[in-house]
């Protein structure tokens, strides 16, 4: 059944995000072009006020571009979250929670799909920018080589020095993306069952209030950690520095694996729909 | 005696301080036409939302088939709420195809028919359909299953008086024999010919229970003019 579950909720996000996934795909390829097209005039022009009115409405394009592209992941949270609280807690709830599913196999399918949204914005972003970066700023070839040896150079850093850290950070991102989710379908989950009126106001604001909390956590714990090195050498307040994020990742996983069981334990005992 | 399909054993309800449904007890057998009937706020709609799953008891418990509303009673219960649940951008196809993935008792061929009786093409996109057009589409589904209790809230409500009488039929001729069907509605006179029994509900509470056969014969009159009777302003 979770199968089916995900069927059906991959269908109905796809209907909400592929549509902005390709218009943000192909503003950005339209945003390469334009950047192109500037670098190109801008290296080789005359600096005439013909130019300059050129460079300067290309230049108003390609931050638009540049801003949509880099809101298109917060605009895909957005869609999941009102997916979320749509199928569960309005109208079509009547449907999704008399299923023959058990309530913790919704909760996992909605978490599922809303994480591979999340990724796939997160590649879509990323490549997109890469794309630009790559393509947009060469002028005589395909694409920009100095970028090759830039590229070569911090990679030379990519050693045992660098790698902890990175993967350190990397952990702390995914962890933070997972916590980001649950803690959105926990604060519409609250919201939904507590709030008489103005749910989903009531849901932003459980959201903010238990992000307040997690944030003061991270840093009272960071700064306990820190504490210690602060009395000893450099070494030891770098190696504190370089931990963080993955203690960070871990009060994440923790904050959201309680998050998630209480979300699913909400659904399951505390239902009211309207 | 007949198997018990919905029992209600000292069920409460609470909204806050509000009482909705108070210490209610009461079951249901198996191979009946129930008619849950009372006026506004009397409970109905909730009690059949307690039965669904979609409410939580403030107290007492409600049973469907011996266990406590969850994924397995969501099997054998097809429940038809007074809203419209399906996305509008989905087509009706789509909306039978949904059923047909999870229910296991839902006879698609069966719907498909009712859907071309009652003129609703496969192809229409339920936001372009009438709300009287949604909700038969939504009986049509519900009424394709093999279930063991149905819970129909107000099913005959929003449509007009020829769909009702078709409606009717199906909800007779669809139900198998161990099945049960309750229904709520203010439309007593309609639904009356259908029913086999009724509990009659007011303030939360069933304030009579019993076969319609019995209850004409002992008072002497309609469960229509019953009602009436009892729920004289």
């Amino acid at each position: 059944m979770l199968g089916k579950l995900i069927k059906h909720d991959m269908r109905s996000l796809l209907r909400l995000i592929l549509p902005l996934t390709l218009a943000i795909i192909a503003s950005a390829l339209l945003c390469t072009l334009a950047l192109r097209l500037v670098v190109s005039t801008a290296s080789t022009g005359d600096g005439s006020g013909y130019e300059i009115m050129i460079i300067s409405s290309l230049g108003a394009y390609i931050f638009l571009n540049a801003a949509a592209v880099l809101i298109y992941p917060t605009v895909v949270t957005i869609l999941i979250m009102y997916n979320f609280y749509k199928n569960l807690y309005t109208d079509e709830g009547y449907l999704t929670f008399t299923l023959p599913v058990k309530r913790s196999s919704i909760l996992l399918s909605k978490f599922l799909t809303a994480e591979f949204w999340t990724f796939i914005s997160f590649v879509v972003t990323s490549g997109c920018v890469a794309f630009a970066i790559f393509f947009g700023t060469a002028t005589d070839t395909l694409y920009n080589t100095d970028i090759m040896p830039f590229i070569e150079f911090i990679l030379q850093f990519v050693d045992v020095t660098f790698t902890a850290p990175l993967i350190f950070y990397i952990i702390s991102m995914v962890a933070g993306s997972l916590f980001q989710t649950v803690i959105i379908f926990l604060a519409i989950t609250i919201g939904s069952i507590v709030a008489k009126k103005l749910k989903l106001l009531a849901a932003i604001g459980i959201y903010y209030a238990m992000d307040l909390v997690t944030s003061i956590v991270i840093s009272v714990i960071g700064f306990i950690m820190m504490i210690p090195s602060f009395m000893s050498d450099s070494s030891a307040l770098l190696s504190s520095i370089t931990l963080q994020p993955l203690v960070n990742g871990i009060i994440y996983v923790g904050f959201a694996v309680a998050s998630y069981i209480l979300t699913n334990s909400l659904m399951k005992n505390k239902l009211n729909l309207p | 005696m007949s198997e018990t399909v919905l029992e209600a054993r000292g069920l409460c309800k609470s909204y806050g301080a509000q009482p909705v449904i108070y210490d209610m007890n009461f079951s249901l057998p198996a191979g009946r036409i129930i008619g849950l009937l009372g006026p506004n706020g009397s409970g109905k709609t909730t009690l059949i939302k307690l039965a669904a799953g979609i409410l939580t008891p403030t107290s007492g418990e409600i049973l469907v088939n011996g266990r406590e509303p969850d994924e397995v009673t969501c099997g054998l219960v097809s429940y038809l709420p007074e809203r419209t649940y399906f996305s509008g951008w989905m087509k009706a196809s789509a909306a039978v195809d949904y059923f047909a993935d999870f229910y296991a008792d839902f006879d698609k061929n069966r719907a498909l028919t009712m859907m071309s009786h009652l003129g609703i093409h496969p192809d229409s996109r339920l936001r372009t359909l009438s709300k009287g057009t949604k909700e038969k589409l939504q009986l049509v589904l519900v009424m394709s299953r093999a279930a063991r209790l149905y819970l129909l809230d107000e099913p005959i409500g929003g449509v007009d008086p020829a769909a009702r009488e078709y409606i009717l039929r199906t909800i007779i001729s669809n139900y198998a024999e161990n099945s049960t069907v309750l229904i709520s509605t203010h439309l007593i006179a309609d639904i009356e010919p259908v029913l086999d029994d009724f509990l009659f509900l007011r303030d939360g509470k069933i304030v009579m229970q019993s076969s319609t056969d019995e209850a004409r014969e002992k008072y002497g009159m309609s469960i229509d003019g019953l009602f009436r009777e009892v729920y004289r302003c």
